[in-house]
């Protein structure tokens, strides 16, 4: 009877053990890897500091009709540079989250140890078949259940500490990407369409000319467009990931909570949304 | 004056391109009233006010550095940990692995086969070597 209570609460600590870890994580390493993809899309920009600073040295040049422009883009070169810290710091932090989210992590395979643990007579230890395969079946619960709830109160409180930072550093991009480099742009267009009109103006262009001035200013007009739909598609997609991480943050203790499961859920969609719609916006570069 | 902020430059920014695209509008609404001279200056204010802009957007991006600088280290710091937590868990897979050639080779040794001591123990040096 001993031996008896002495084994089923050991298989009730496992069970305890094994519900305690037996957390879901697939909503939040869904959001993570989104969110993650979704910030790698800043190399598919296409503009950046430094290029509005090019691109306004070559309009000089056209209106100048000379080859020789002292083109200084070094306020610009670090302008960018903030930019790619920013993207590095937040795309690496996504990833790790990624990574420490997976399915895969903690479903740690014993074959290796089962083979090994095969029946037999090892000096004075008798280990029968069933008693090996016994063995790794528990050790595999046990690891999974007592490291997935390492895992989860790890994530816990990373999530915990990085809230406050990390949607610093998203909304500061964002802001940074739709107030300043957005104005860039439009000084840009601003210099483009009075170029364009002194090109118009021009007595000795035919109409011919002028057709294709015409044409070239409304090419470059969309490129433009184009440009400005990416970075302000890039920034809202930036403010979603901030404010999924919020959600998260507030629900951090109740992840496993069906509501909260939807909510993490429903962010992760709005992501993949945003990484959609800027996918289908095309640009010439 | 104290030193502007990221926000104030910005808006500093959006002025001078709104006052920049008034004189730009203002210069082909009027074209045909104005003479050359003329012309030349005003595109010349419609310049400078861009350029303007231009330095107080670029400013404004540039000092962000010092806004974010904080959070920067927090995230860089938290990710590192996070990638530790993240190879330590990956390491409970090898420990096993090792653990198992390490099973194999005492049972070698209890079975005293000369052939199954050698291959349990190129086994483990496989395993620590991953």
């Amino acid at each position: 009877m001993n031996r008896f209570l002495i084994i089923s609460s050991r298989i009730t600590v496992i069970f305890l053990l094994f519900l305690a870890g037996c957390i879901n994580l697939k909503e939040l390493n869904r959001f993570a890897s989104n969110s993650s993809r979704n910030i790698s899309k800043f190399d598919e920009l296409a503009y950046s500091f430094r290029k509005a600073c090019r691109e306004k040295c070559l309009i000089a040049q056209f209106e100048n009709k000379s080859l020789i422009q002292d083109c200084i883009c070094r306020d610009e070169k670090t302008a960018d540079s903030v930019l790619q810290v920013v993207y590095h710091v937040t795309e690496g932090y996504f990833d790790g989250l990624v990574k420490l989210s997976g399915n895969d992590l903690v479903d740690y395979r014993f074959n290796s140890l089962t083979n090994s643990l095969k029946e037999g007579n090892f000096g004075g230890l008798i280990i029968t078949d069933r008693q090996a395969k016994a063995f790794a079946r528990i050790s595999a619960l046990l690891s999974h259940a007592v490291l997935d709830a390492y895992r989860k109160r790890k994530l816990g409180e990373f999530i915990d500490e990085a809230n406050e930072p990390i949607r610093v550093l998203l909304e500061a991009m964002a802001e940074n990407l739709q107030s300043n480099l957005q104005g860039r742009l439009q000084t840009q267009r601003e210099r483009m369409k009075s170029y364009y009109f002194d090109l118009l103006e021009d007595a000795g262009s035919s109409g011919y000319e002028k057709k294709n001035i015409i044409e070239e200013y409304h090419r470059l007009l969309n490129e433009m467009e184009s440009r400005e739909s990416k970075l302000n598609s890039y920034a809202r997609g930036l403010k979603a990931i901030a404010k999924g991480h919020q959600e998260i943050y507030t629900n951090r203790n109740r992840l496993n909570a069906k509501e909260v499961r939807e909510l993490v859920a429903g962010y992760a969609e709005d992501v993949r949304d945003m990484i959609d719609e800027f996918n289908k916006i095309k640009t010439e570069d | 004056m104290g030193k502007l902020s990221t926000a104030q430059l910005s808006s500093l920014g959006d002025s001078f391109l709104k006052m920049a695209q008034s004189v730009g509008e203002y210069r082909v609404e009027n074209r045909a009233g104005l003479t050359l001279k003329q012309n030349n200056e005003i595109r010349e204010i419609h310049r400078t006010l861009l350029n303007y802009a231009d330095y107080f957007y670029t400013t404004s991006a540039k000092l962000m550095m010092d806004d974010i600088a904080g959070s920067l280290d927090r995230v860089r710091d938290i990710t590192a940990r996070v990638k530790r937590t993240y190879t330590r868990l990956k390491n409970f897979q090898k420990a096993i692995d090792i653990a198992a050639a390490v099973v194999r080779f005492g049972a070698a040794i209890f079975s005293k086969n000369l052939l199954a001591i050698n291959e349990a123990i190129e086994s483990i040096e496989e395993e620590t070597k991953k």
